[in-house]
């Protein structure tokens, strides 16, 4: 092994150390999402927060909506384009 | 005669990168779209079996991706570079913007003139760039979720948002996988599988033909010359998988906002449930194909 594969090896060990240690948890907040239905205690702190989320998940919903079915048709045009170039490319010769 | 192309250590950062995200999406991509894709999280052994495979696979995935970040940096700090023309500089960005589109015009006929591409051709550098990319967005929003930190944890709702953004991209990712393996594999000079990948090697006529500017200082290695033409049965395949891409465009088309949910299929449909289970099937094929390559590959 050379130097900058064991330098790469070590330092990138230790930045996944604590996900190997932690892979079989469920979570560090325990499962708190299930068990704890915060809608069901109806605090205004806790309806504020969750309404905002809602706000920040609904625009998040609409973009990803918006340019994850133009993405899909942009990536089926240009794979289209690039199998026509391989076939003129071998074609040709 | 042939031509060396990749390092082993670039062979090893390929398939290590590549199984662990095509597993990433056969256990994520049931998460998702549950009702459509339950089967494969009972064919994996339940939902708690699939979250630890997911989780397993996305410590290989963070693994492979700072080793590889890293030995990428440490070899152009140290000069180890040799035949390849990847460079973070603007010009070079600027000039693959310009080879893209000569490139394109060249393919639908517009142009005479096809671009003379180094080592690596704008679509295969969107492809080192790209995959790293999106894998970063998947690891930081996925660690988030797994270890909510302290602003998740004051607001505990925002763990939807980040979720969101989690799932959205890796749908993004599906697409861009199967544009990368339809290219690279199932086109014409390439069917049935692009070798190089895997024994690090590749003719010196197909080097010629794609990639003229890097020929002259790439090293020579002997080895029988395999060529490779058009296919039939690739251009079924690579017809299939663009149509399944397009169509992965209708599911996202037909997906609404379920509350914090988020993108969820409200009404499931045939149309949805088979173009969900075609990815599936795609994908799996792509990764037995991808460990079929690397072990015919080792065995030289």
């Amino acid at each position: 092994m050379d130097t900058k594969a064991a330098i790469a090896f070590v330092v990138s060990l230790a930045i996944v150390s604590p996900l190997i240690y932690t892979i079989f948890d469920v979570g560090s907040m325990g499962g708190k999402y299930i068990n704890d239905n915060n809608f069901r205690k109806l605090l205004p702190e806790v309806s504020d927060e969750y309404t905002t989320a809602l706000g920040i998940s609904t625009q998040i919903g609409y973009l990803a909506k918006l340019v994850l079915t133009l993405a899909a048709v942009v990536v089926a045009v240009l794979t289209s384009v690039e199998y026509l170039k391989f076939y003129k490319i071998y074609k040709e010769h | 005669m042939l031509v060396r192309r990749f390092s082993r250590t670039q062979i090893a950062a390929h398939f290590v990168i590549s199984l662990s995200i095509f597993m990433l999406i056969i256990t994520g991509l049931p998460i998702t779209f549950s009702k459509e894709l339950g089967w494969v999280m009972g064919v994996l052994g339940g939902s708690q079996v699939t979250m630890l495979l997911h989780r397993l696979f996305a410590v290989i995935l963070t693994f492979s991706m700072v080793y590889f970040g890293i030995y990428f940096l440490l070899e152009r700090l140290t000069g180890a570079v040799r035949d390849s023309n990847l460079s973070l500089s603007p010009r070079f960005f600027a000039r693959l913007a310009v080879d893209m589109v000569k490139d394109i015009l060249w393919a639908l006929g517009v142009s005479k003139e096809r671009p003379k591409a180094g080592k690596y051709d704008w679509i295969m550098v969107a492809d080192i760039f790209g995959v790293p990319l999106l894998a970063l967005i998947e690891v930081v929003t996925g660690l988030i979720m797994w270890f909510p930190f302290s602003f998740i944890e004051s607001n505990p709702a925002l763990f939807f948002a980040v979720r969101l953004i989690h799932a959205a991209v890796a749908v993004f990712f599906v697409l861009f996988i199967f544009a990368h393996a339809t290219v690279l594999h199932l086109t014409p000079g390439n069917y049935p599988v692009n070798m190089s990948i895997f024994t690090g090697k590749v003719s010196l006529r197909k080097a010629e033909l794609e990639h003229p500017e890097w020929v002259g200082s790439a090293e020579m290695v002997e080895g029988r010359d395999e060529h490779s033409g058009f296919s039939y049965i690739a251009l079924v395949g690579a017809a299939v998988v663009i149509v399944t891409t397009l169509m992965l465009g209708y599911v996202l088309y037909v997906t609404g906002m379920e509350g914090l949910a988020g993108l969820r299929i409200i009404e499931s449909n045939p149309v949805t449930a088979a173009v969900l289970n075609v990815a599936m099937a795609i994908t799996l094929i792509f990764a037995v194909a991808n460990i079929a390559g690397i072990v015919r590959g080792i065995k030289g």
